[in-house]
């Protein structure tokens, strides 16, 4: 057995950690990034780049430049995320065969899951070459509120970069467990998560050395991209004022902006002014136009993104109140993310919780960090320290008139196992399809599908006079299973699960064997 | 390994340009029009692609190096520029931060102070021998007199600085300077990490295996057999905090991913079959519990109204005011069972539509609506639609006592409602 690493595998960036003398390191490239940027590209001459070397072509190459594919992990093309997503991104989404967002990229067409193992392929070598051994076990992390699609889509992702993925992880768990879970003190945490894209908050009580889960909420459309776009925005409309210039179709003035919008975002968390420089950005009628500031105040932009800020206070206190605790009772406030690093974002944490956020953990990486520790508690290496995780979705199955009944409600402890019992609704029906949901919606429909099965060879009785057991599993690591069995005979129905999304098994070595190809490329 | 590095970035960069500031003055220059104002112009011939990146090697005088990561962002071509004009780039410097520009900024202030500017007040611009060309403006000698206070930034394009031609790497020895924030701020810096070897892994052996998935079977047998309060071995009148004690002690027991090192997935199985067995005790005895004590059960219905809508929507979210206020959801649930009471329907449906607006998944809201919603139904005479709506309620409620006698009466059987598909 060799050793299992942590890895954080964000939407903008992801992190590697692993357990060294029972204490968590984060692995560092060579580069000495502690972080990887969450980028795969190809360069014209079909190479393939992962990292900071991807990103920083981007501009140049902005459609075979795939950022963020994990917002289209286990997600359908046509569907709302993805439309929205799709607006903002240069690179071409495209729908599989069975209505999966893929990618293009390059020639060929990935699906987000294949994108995800070059950057997990990444971490891997970066592990092996700090250890100086394989490695070929994973604890992976992903956000609370990732339905089951998204869960199998990141286990897929593993299998496809060479990792057996030990345990899928919730981020902001994996957080409370850096922040140090000990048995001697029993503690309430509050994890407030601001990551690139989505904003989560998570209420967690650990008691002897058992942490559990007690509510999530947030907001999957309030990210730190939302604060860029505030400040771009402003840049625009100035510029546009001074030299009655508009850059918005300008797509590599646009991108430029962007990207000082966010160093400058990013350097106002530490001072109280930043500069923004931007050489020969367009051509006036008097030669090249610049953007140049010499003091951009830290008040200009917590003006501008005042709004986005206030949006922060909601989510926190409706998980207050599902976790049934009193900001007064919170022992801590841990960040998470880039973003809380904003000081106005740490000024509304105090306000919203009464207490100073906990200041000695880098955001970023507390929770590869975190990974890493559970890593410890699967080998054994840690002991007396267990998370107890909740379902962050309800789980149910499609009724008569569209509509959905939940069977495993959300905030429930995992592993879980409930059954519920259906009838025949017609005479002589010998099978039945049951449709799995997975959300809070009323309408099955408006819910992410996790796949249909059919239960045959039912003894033919009138309506209603048959009844057919089903059980629904979801284990550690928030994956759903399910098994039918027919009340009467007691015989186990034979049950075909055609999961609505993901990769097959076939598909998955195939993306295996690509991968180790794409592998030897890069080294 | 540094080689490697290197030879990594330059996948992306053009050859270095390269350069030099032959005395101090220069440098202070050079960083205060230039560096510092984020971009500059830099005279070439060849210019590489537009948006391409290039490292921009400064030669300090001592012979230490600066390395700039830089962007290709403008052109300007011997065309554009006829026979009388100087062709050339516009840079835009990147990953020059807040911390290194300031670093930049002492040294620049301090370098002017130890070293005095050279007594001749010429600069002694030394340049490749490729394509020298004098640039010594009064302007320049101008700036290169106010060193200690580097220049505010002005609107005109920078351009101060040549291209001195592109030099090989063997070329210049490799001499970093002492400060590390004056390294190219991306370059790699790299840590001596002394190998480690891995603990000796030790998974469990076949034997050990074999023995675990024995003792898990067995305790799950006996765990099956056994009542709620036996399984977390509690006493029957033990409180809500004794009986968590008891599921946390229980967990650290038997959760799966204390089994995690066993290669055989049926131990990892046999576990998670214990752990529901457990949490369902612990689930059973916590609802008895509740029940038994009116305050308690007062607090978790409370919880239970004041809960709110899951995460998909934000927008609901924010429309939801604080429990208990007037206008919310526990509020309005309370006023229309009230309304029930006193048969107002009407009244009551109307304010469980309001709480629905607020929370739409609320379960005894809902309950409650669609009782409403089938006793009006029942009055007006359409008893079809009641019992629809009686079935609506069961499915929420399956212990329902209204609506089981209701369908009881009207046909006798309990109907599961499900969609049927024909594929």
């Amino acid at each position: 057995m060799s050793r299992i690493i942590g890895i954080d595998l964000g939407t903008t960036n992801s992190c590697v950690a692993i357990l060294e003398g029972g204490e968590p390191k984060v692995i560092t490239n060579r580069q000495g990034e502690r972080t990887l940027p969450s980028v795969v590209a190809q360069t014209s001459e079909g190479k393939t780049l992962v990292g900071t070397l991807a990103k920083r072509q981007a501009v140049m190459n902005p459609t075979r430049t795939i950022h963020a594919a994990k917002r289209l992990m286990g997600r359908k093309r046509d569907s709302q995320e993805v439309a929205a997503w799709r607006r903002s991104i240069a690179y071409d989404v495209v729908a599989a065969p069975n209505g999966d967002a893929w990618i293009q990229f390059g020639e060929s067409t990935l699906s987000p899951p294949e994108i995800s193992a070059i950057v997990l392929g990444e971490l891997k070598a970066m592990a092996e070459d700090y250890l100086g051994e394989p490695v070929t076990e994973a604890v992976i992390t992903v956000p609370a509120y990732f339905d089951d699609n998204q869960r199998q889509s990141t286990k897929d992702a593993g299998t496809i970069a060479g990792l057996t993925v030990k345990k899928i992880l919730n981020e902001p768990t994996a957080a409370a467990l850096a922040y140090g879970l000990t048995k001697d003190k029993d503690q309430t945490f509050a994890v407030f998560d601001l990551g690139g894209g989505t904003f989560d908050i998570t209420i967690l009580r650990s008691v002897g050395g058992v942490a559990e889960v007690l509510a999530t909420n947030g907001d999957t459309f309030l990210g730190g991209d939302d604060f860029d776009f505030a400040l771009m925005d402003h840049l625009l409309d100035e510029f546009h004022r001074q030299h009655n210039a508009d850059l918005r179709a300008d797509p590599c003035a646009l991108q430029r902006v962007k990207e000082a919008a966010e160093t400058a975002k990013r350097e106002l968390s530490t001072a109280a002014t930043a500069m923004i420089n931007l050489p020969f950005l367009a051509t006036g009628p008097s030669g090249p136009l610049h953007i140049k500031i010499e003091k951009l105040e830290r008040a200009l932009l917590e003006k501008l993104t005042a709004g986005l800020i206030e949006r922060l206070e909601m989510p926190c206190l409706v998980a207050l109140q599902d976790a049934n605790v009193k900001a007064s009772d919170l022992d801590e406030v841990i960040l998470v993310g880039g973003m809380t690093r904003m000081p106005a974002v740490q000024a509304k944490v105090q306000a919203i919780f009464g207490k100073r956020p906990a200041r000695d953990v880098n955001p970023d990486e507390i929770v590869a960090l975190g990974a890493a520790t559970q890593c410890g508690i699967l080998s054994g290496d840690v002991s007396d320290v267990v998370l107890l995780d909740v379902t962050p979705h309800s789980l149910g199955v499609r009724l008569v008139k569209e509509r959905m009944s939940v069977v495993i409600p959300k905030n429930t402890t995992i592993p879980t196992s409930e059954r519920t019992v259906l009838g025949t609704t017609r005479d002589d029906q010998d099978y039945v399809t049951i449709e799995v949901y997975q959300g809070e919606a009323d309408l099955a429909e408006d819910n992410a599908p996790l796949g249909r099965f059919t239960l045959e060879g039912l003894p033919k009785k009138k309506k209603g006079q048959v009844y057919v057991e089903i059980t629904f599993s979801i284990d550690a690591d928030g994956v759903v299973s399910v098994t039918a069995k027919e009340v009467e005979s007691g015989k186990q129905t034979s049950v075909r699960i055609q999961p609505s999304g993901g990769l097959t098994r076939s598909e998955v070595e195939r993306a295996q064997r690509e991968q180790r190809k794409r592998s030897k490329a890069i080294a | 390994m540094t080689e490697q590095t290197r030879s990594d970035r330059r996948i992306l960069s053009n050859p270095p340009l390269q350069l030099r500031c032959p005395d101090w003055q220069d440098f202070v220059r050079t960083y205060a029009r230039d560096i510092r104002s984020g971009g500059m112009f830099i005279q070439t011939e060849e210019a590489p692609p537009i948006l391409s990146f290039l490292e921009v090697r400064v030669d300090l005088p001592d012979g230490d190096e600066l390395m700039l990561n830089a962007r290709v962002v403008h052109i300007m071509t011997r065309e554009q520029v006829g026979p009388h004009g100087v062709p050339g780039i516009g840079v835009e410097f990147r990953d020059v931060t807040a911390a290194i520009r300031e670093q930049l900024a002492d040294l620049a202030g301090t370098l002017s102070a130890d070293h005095p500017r050279s007594t001749s007040g010429v600069r002694d611009l030394s340049v490749g021998a490729s394509n020298s060309r004098t640039e010594a403006e009064p302007q320049a000698t101008r700036e290169a007199q106010r060193t200690t206070r580097p220049a505010p930034p002005t609107d005109e394009p920078p351009h101060s600085m040549q291209d001195v031609g592109r030099p090989s790497q063997s070329s210049t020895p490799q001499r970093r300077p002492s400060n590390p924030a004056l390294r190219a701020p991306s370059a790699p810096s790299f840590q001596a990490v002394a190998f480690k070897p891995p603990p000796a892994a030790t998974g469990p052996s076949a034997k050990d295996e074999k023995a675990t998935i024995l003792r898990l079977s067995e305790q799950l047998k006996t765990f099956n057999a056994q009542t709620d309060h036996q399984v977390l071995g509690v006493d029957p009148r033990v409180d809500e905090a004794g009986v968590r004690a008891a599921f946390i002690s229980r967990s650290k027991e038997f959760h799966p991913d204390l089994f995690a090192r066993y290669t055989t997935p049926e131990v990892r199985q046999l576990a998670t079959q214990i752990f529901v067995r457990v949490k369902q005790a612990f689930t059973q005895i916590s609802e008895k519990i509740k029940q038994r004590d009116p305050a308690a059960a007062a607090a978790s219905l409370a919880r239970v109204l004041g809960s709110a809508r899951p995460s998909s929507n934000p927008n609901l979210s924010s429309s939801l005011p604080p429990k208990d206020e007037p206008g919310s959801v526990v509020v309005l649930f309370s006023d229309a069972k009230r309304h029930v009471a006193h048969k107002r329907y009407e009244e009551a449906q109307r304010t469980l539509e309001k709480a629905l607006s607020i929370d739409p998944n609320h379960k005894d809201v809902k309950v409650l609506f669609y009782t409403v919603r089938a006793r009006r139904l029942k009055l007006e005479g359409d008893v079809k639609n009641a019992q629809e709506h009686y079935r609506l309620v069961l499915e929420l409620d399956d212990k329902h006592l209204e609506a089981t006698r209701e369908l009881r009466n009207t046909t006798g059987t309990t109907v599961f409602g499900m969609r049927l598909t024909k594929d």
